[in-house]
């Protein structure tokens, strides 16, 4: 009476990963039905260009999420980070002062967010909302309102140069998530991080400074979104007190997409970054099929809860036991 | 759907008064020296009346022409339409959930009421048309959240962008304008000087707190935030509530949509993607809701929308650049947080 169910597809990761791949599949199938220029390598390039900040924000986010926090003010970060770069390299300092600056901008907000986080006890959802608004209007107040675009021509080497064919942001962001997934699977700081997501008060009995890894991980989402900015200013080589808005939501979309819960206590690097290119996917094939952009909206969000769905099913169906 | 869950414990709320040095059983009443202090502390929306009225009276003294009828009636008209979302989401924080679809609601909302607004200049068709978008997307929400394992604040992300893009289509990427005089009544009114849409935040206000207050299905729903488990053993009907609490939230998205459409006069395909909802979010925590569920009062939406709204008005009177109100702004969430931080550490230990 039982269908012979292999092995493999009895793992819960594998199922996870197969759904996702068969929703990309799905989306590629009808999109390069739907126009000829969907399935070229310069459009794979456009689609991936375009969703490296997400993917890079996501990133920190699932690392976030996986310590059971959330973390709203990343889009703000990216905003204030860039217009910190584009206000030193606008008084004249080097590129190099102000990539750095840049960097050191996302890092200090994120620790930011941890210091309160951790020191007041305060719930994430709420701190984040809060810098996110403070963030925000100083990346506004420091611009005073206005754009920046005078970058020297070497600033390119961030967002539009090509490392061989590939697009240079392209190899910055799979370095970055082969980093994040080395740390998070091979490194004690990993356990700890998934330590504290799973049961903070069992972690810290356990000898976890729970603190210190929550300070830890919204500093890195901080220095990722910072990154981020890098990229996204070269790429669009210029910069907004406003950018970056709603990225904070994509990016939570993405690492909710690729099936990590909500409440913290698992990561996939490889799941989330799947998913990033499958909420990604749908702008560009729509554009290219002539099909009203607003319907990307209802798509992502569409998209978002049948895989929340799918997964919960395919889950639940799998015998936690074999 | 959080019991049993690691990270998100339900939390247990104490009803008792706190702890102190113990009394002899003769002393025991509310007239116990310090007794009143602590129970009118332990309202969580005193310490927002009370910086309300602090603000008030500080910009009235040092912001020259604050305190004049313009602007506090310039006020009351730009935080009705975030108070009256806020009374829904405090609702959906108190049953221990959240919802971040409420911009995309009222987008929605005021994207499809707008053109029968624009087309018929009745008000009354106007409001059941967006009151009942409202409805219909709140339905929607609790559905989801009662019936599927997804936590809420995923599956509000979701339908906060099935909405969006649903306004969007329906506005055809035209914005509504002209909204004509009768059909903007709501938001644009005034009765004897007074803003109508502040009434209308009012009258909402009133009618929910009756509901909370008079009826078992009201009050059960704070249970529901505090303590699920607990809740469902006492017999609350733990998805009703849940329902209950989306619907009205996502009915009063679709009444602030209405104000908006009379205040604006129109709705503008800008206003899909803003961040509405955070403002509406950050209301509720000023005002004193805590943000894991099962504590906080009816009023604190109301307080919480007020505050912002006279901080911002007397940044504005007195000089600050607007491109420095979103700090300010996010300095006040912070503060009123950590209040509720601090609070917490000493009044329930």
């Amino acid at each position: 009476m039982t269908i012979a169910v292999p092995a493999v597809l009895r793992r819960e990761p594998v199922v996870r990963a197969a759904s996702l791949i068969a929703l990309l599949a799905v989306e590629l199938a009808v999109f390069a039905a739907m126009s000829s220029s969907f399935l070229t390598e310069s459009n794979v390039y456009n689609v991936a260009v375009q969703d490296t900040e997400n993917g890079i924000l996501a990133l920190g986010m699932a690392i976030v999420i996986a310590s059971g926090g959330i973390d709203l003010s990343v889009g703000a970060i990216l905003a204030l980070s860039s217009i910190m770069l584009g206000y030193t390299v606008g008084h004249g300092l080097p590129l190099a002062v102000a990539v750095a600056v840049c960097l050191l901008a996302g890092l200090a907000c994120g620790l930011v967010n941890g210091l309160l986080v951790v020191l007041l006890r305060l719930h994430p959802l709420l701190v984040t909302l809060g810098t996110y608004a403070v963030y925000q209007g100083l990346a506004l107040g420091i611009s005073k309102g206005y754009g920046f675009s005078g970058f020297p021509k070497s600033f390119e080497y961030f967002g539009q140069t090509y490392i061989g064919a590939v697009p240079a942001q392209c190899v910055f962001w799979l370095i970055l998530a082969v980093v994040v997934y080395l740390v998070v699977r091979m490194t004690p700081a990993g356990r700890r991080l998934l330590a504290v997501g799973i049961n903070e008060v069992a972690a810290r009995y356990a000898g976890v400074r729970a603190g210190s890894v929550r300070l830890a991980v919204y500093g890195t989402s901080g220095l990722l979104a910072g990154i981020a900015s890098l990229i996204y200013s070269s790429r669009v080589f210029s910069v907004r007190g406003d950018s970056g808005a709603g990225l904070e939501l994509l990016a939570i979309a993405a690492v909710v997409v690729g099936g990590a819960s909500i409440r913290g206590g698992e990561i996939s690097v490889l799941r989330t970054t799947l998913a990033v290119v499958v909420i990604g996917v749908i702008p560009n094939g729509l554009v290219l099929a002539g099909i009203d952009t607003s319907l990307q909206y209802v798509a992502i969000g569409v998209v978002m809860i049948a895989a929340i769905a799918i997964n919960e099913l395919f889950v639940r169906r799998v015998p936690a036991v074999a | 759907m959080t019991q049993g869950t690691p990270g998100v414990r339900p939390a247990v709320r104490a009803v008792a008064p706190p702890p102190g040095p113990p009394v002899p059983p003769a002393r025991v009443s509310t007239l116990e020296r310090g007794a009143g202090r602590r129970a009118l502390l332990s309202h969580p929306d005193v310490t927002a009346v009370a910086a309300l009225v602090l603000a008030t009276v500080a910009f009235g003294l040092f912001a020259n022409g604050f305190l004049t009828i313009d602007n506090l009636r310039s006020i009351l008209i730009s935080v009705a339409i975030v108070a009256c979302m806020a009374l829904g989401e405090n609702l959906v924080i108190l049953a221990g959930e959240i919802d971040v679809s409420v911009g995309s609601t009222l987008a929605l909302a005021g994207f499809v009421a707008g053109p029968i607004a624009v087309r018929t200049d009745n008000i009354w068709l106007t409001l059941a048309v967006g009151v009942g978008v409202g409805v219909g997307g709140g339905l929607v929400n609790g559905l989801v959240v009662a019936y599927t394992r997804v936590p809420s604040i995923v599956a509000t992300l979701g339908t906060l962008y099935a909405y969006q893009g649903l306004a969007l289509l329906v506005s055809d990427s035209k914005n509504v304008v002209s909204v004509p005089d009768r059909a903007s009544v709501l938001g644009a009114g005034k009765v004897h000087g007074v803003p109508v849409p502040a009434l209308v935040v009012l009258a909402a206000f009133v009618l929910l707190t009756l509901w909370r207050r008079n009826t078992n299905v009201g009050r059960d729903l704070i249970a529901v935030g505090a303590n699920r488990r607990a809740a469902q053993t006492m017999g609350v009907r733990i998805k009703a509530e849940l329902i209950l609490a989306f619907l009205l939230c996502g009915t009063l998205a679709g009444l602030a949509a209405v104000l908006y459409l009379g205040e604006v006069g129109g709705i503008q395909t800008s206003v899909v993607g803003t961040n509405l909802v955070l403002q509406v979010i950050a209301a509720c925590a000023i005002g004193g809701t805590s943000i894991q569920g099962g504590r906080g009062t009816d009023l604190a939406p109301l307080i919480g929308a007020l505050l912002v709204g006279v901080i911002t008005s007397g940044v504005v009177v007195l000089g600050v650049p607007g491109v420095w109100f979103p700090c300010v702004y996010g300095g006040f969430i912070l503060l009123a947080v950590a209040r509720d931080r601090l609070w917490q550490s000493r009044v329930v230990s």
